[in-house]
């Protein structure tokens, strides 16, 4: 399924920088709004697609570094170790994994108890190799991926079973190629990014069906240009990343059509506020800010520092953190 | 009028909460469905509505009382105080915002502590689903409540019903199929049923791509247990199948003539029936279903979904044409699960069922063939 692109109202083909900067600079800054109440659950991410949207612009020193850090260190969990969205929130992986981004990206990981971050992870592992996302048990293979990346960018990946994590999420693969949530479940590319980016983490690519892979990734492309996540929906910018960035991690970025690609991305930024959203003419979120940024960057795009796919981190940062499995095109 | 409403925050956020809490508290297994009804300003009556066993909250008042109960939910859990008095302050929440995970483990806590019910937890969070039919967190929350029941006392149809309804109101929704998954995965006696049941949903919704993958799912599933149809083990689909183009006295048309078609290297005294019989169902529901796509593809034109089914069930054909030609999975007795590998072109000249097969796939899908087959 695609959708028309109307290029009529004032559509640009060129990256509004500035705009962006100024939509990521103001987000939230009104503190009392009531989406900034029913998106707090997720606060600690949002600020991790934030400053990492921000970095990638050039732009980190916009936002309060000192400020971050405290918020940080109020959602560590004293007892487990894991990291919260908010203070008040229970501890999970997604936002233990958000809050280990942004403290990597202001060199600040002594901030908090790493060793306590890497017991809570070891913690979650199960007899077979998958990970549950906090203790009520939920499997997924995001939380693989959460867990790898974690113990990755704070060096500590020996304290889990890479092994039978690594056996788990290849029990993921369906007959097309791709990956999804948990054993048997529907191909997504969200997913896949999280198996295929678990797998460039430890090095264990090569155990991909790479090209079928990456033709069900290429079939994503739409005549509009931009990429869905499954058969049958509607393109949105946050599978540019999320495919994108797979392609790239298997060396077949060469296989879409970058130039429609990147003309979908541009049309969906909003001109007046900044800001891009899920498909033209949408309202703009933060979220589809980082990776419409993101996916530019990984297309080349000029004025935009350069990106790691697995990580979705600068690359500067990640150089000096650890080395990922990228393979050759 | 916002100014008015905020000095009187408190007592009315109360009062829209104890009202809700009361229809909940008096009819929540007859409430069927929850909505939050657009009128933007304020009326001179109360926010919450309850026609027939439709209840409804209007949105200009769900920005007030959402955060009044969010910041009362957030305080008492930093301060660890965590009574049964707090689930009208939950339901109220999550029914507005299912996605914040914190509340849904608050419900938890009180589950482990008796101080809440199984069956209102089921009602409250199918109730969510009304609302949201793509709730991750309902679909995880209702796992997570099954496992203080025992197997057998299970339902399992009522939450396949409820997976079906949530995939009807939202296509392609990826928590309700996983969750449908993890049903069948549970009771595994259901999964013939899905064969009707999923026929009909890609009828009526032949876009919804979730649905084909599932019925992939259901019939790789049902070979896995060995099933076939006692009372009706109808092979018309195959014989028609092998049939085409083959002169009158080679046609197939009994059991004997059809292994030796399919398996000339297998000798009939030897093969273990139960697997024979589940192989042969399994490839005369995947050439049913190939036959069923050439008619949608007449009637609708094309559709990914088509394409995308046709290869992964023609992929299932020769993954098990292949286990049963090149194993001894057939044999009585014998099953070393080790499938000696082979090139596609040797199975290919090996086998015509296979070539037939992958004559089925659209011409214009020749690469993908050419590649992965």
């Amino acid at each position: 399924m695609d959708m028309e692109v109307n290029e009529e109202r004032g559509t640009t083909h060129e990256l509004l920088i500035k705009k962006h900067i100024e939509y990521v600079v103001n987000h939230g800054n009104d503190k009392n709004d009531f989406e900034y109440t029913m998106t707090e659950f997720l606060r600690m991410s949002g600020i991790y697609w934030g400053t990492t949207c921000l970095d990638i612009m050039g732009q980190l020193d916009k936002l309060d570094k000192k400020s971050i850090i405290e918020f940080i260190k109020k959602c560590q969990c004293g007892s487990s170790g894991g990291i919260s969205a908010c203070d008040g929130h229970d501890p999970h992986l997604l936002y233990t994994l958000s809050a280990i981004q942004i403290l990597c990206t202001y060199d600040a990981l002594h901030e908090i108890d790493i060793q306590a971050v890497g017991k809570y992870v070891q913690s979650l592992q199960q007899p077979d190799g998958s990970f549950f996302g906090d203790k009520w048990g939920e499997i997924d293979t995001r939380f693989s991926f959460c867990a790898a990346a974690i113990l990755a960018l704070t060096n500590q990946i020996h304290l889990i079973d890479v092994k039978k994590a690594t056996e788990f999420v290849l029990s993921c693969a369906n007959a097309d190629g791709g990956f999804g949530s948990k054993p048997y479940a529907e191909s997504h590319a969200g997913l896949i990014y999280c198996c295929v980016g678990f797998l460039s983490i430890t090095h264990n690519l090569h155990r991909l069906e790479r090209e079928k892979l990456a033709w069900w990734l290429c079939e994503r492309q739409l005549k509009s240009g931009g990429l869905n996540g499954r058969p049958e929906k509607l393109p949105d910018v946050c599978y540019s990343w999320w495919v994108l960035a797979s392609l790239t991690i298997l060396g077949r970025l060469h296989w879409i059509s970058s130039e429609k690609l990147k003309e979908f991305i541009l049309l969906c930024q909003d001109a007046d506020t900044g800001g891009f959203s899920a498909r033209p003419g949408n309202m703009p979120d933060i979220f589809h800010t980082l990776f419409g940024v993101g996916a530019l960057s990984l297309l080349g795009y000029q004025n935009l520092k350069k990106i790691n796919p697995t990580f979705c981190m600068p690359e500067e940062i990640v150089q000096k953190l650890y080395q990922v499995q990228i393979l050759e095109s | 009028m916002e100014a008015f409403i905020m000095n009187e925050d408190k007592v009315f956020c109360e009062r829209v909460i104890n009202e809700l809490d009361k229809v909940l508290k008096n009819s929540q297994s007859l409430v069927q469905t929850f909505e939050v009804i657009q009128v933007p300003f304020k009326q001179n009556k109360s926010p919450i509505r309850l026609v027939h066993n439709h209840l409804g909250i209007e949105s200009w008042c769900i920005r007030y009382v959402y955060q009044y109960a969010h910041q009362l939910i957030i305080s008492h859990r930093k301060q660890n105080r965590l009574p049964a008095s707090i689930v009208k302050y939950l339901n109220c929440a999550i029914l507005i915002n299912p996605d914040v995970a914190t509340f849904w483990n608050i419900r938890r806590y009180l589950v482990e502590r008796v101080q809440l019910n199984l069956t209102q937890e089921f009602q409250f969070s199918s109730l969510v689903l009304s609302k949201k039919p793509k709730s991750s967190e309902a679909f995880f929350y209702r796992r997570w409540l099954y496992s203080f029941q025992s197997g057998e006392a299970i339902d399992w149809a009522v939450e396949i019903s409820l997976c079906e309804r949530c995939s009807e109101r939202k296509n392609g929704n990826y928590h309700a199929w996983n969750h449908r998954q993890w049903v069948l995965q549970k009771a595994p006696n259901l999964l013939s049923y899905e064969i009707i049941k999923t026929e009909k949903f890609i009828r009526k919704n032949i876009a919804d791509y979730s649905c084909y993958h599932h019925r992939h799912f259901v019939l790789s599933k049902l070979f896995d247990i060995q099933y076939y149809d006692v009372h009706d083990n109808n092979l018309n689909e195959i014989y028609r199948f092998v049939n085409v183009g083959l002169s009158d006295e080679a046609k197939v048309n009994n059991l004997e003539g059809l292994i030796a078609y399919l398996f000339p290297n297998i000798s009939i005294e030897t093969i273990n029936m139960t697997k024979l019989n589940s192989l042969l169902y399994l490839l005369n529901l995947i050439i049913y279903d190939l036959n069923m796509i050439e008619e949608l593809i007449l009637m609708h034109g094309k559709y990914e979904a088509f394409k995308s089914y046709k290869r992964v069930i023609i992929s299932l054909a020769l993954r098990i044409i292949k286990l049963c030609t090149y194993t001894d999975y057939l044999t009585i007795g014998h099953f070393t699960n080790t499938t000696k590998p082979l090139e596609n072109t040797e199975i290919k000249t090996q086998n015509t069922v296979i070539e037939q097969l992958l004559n089925q796939l659209d011409s214009d899908d020749n690469n993908y063939i050419k590649i992965f087959f």
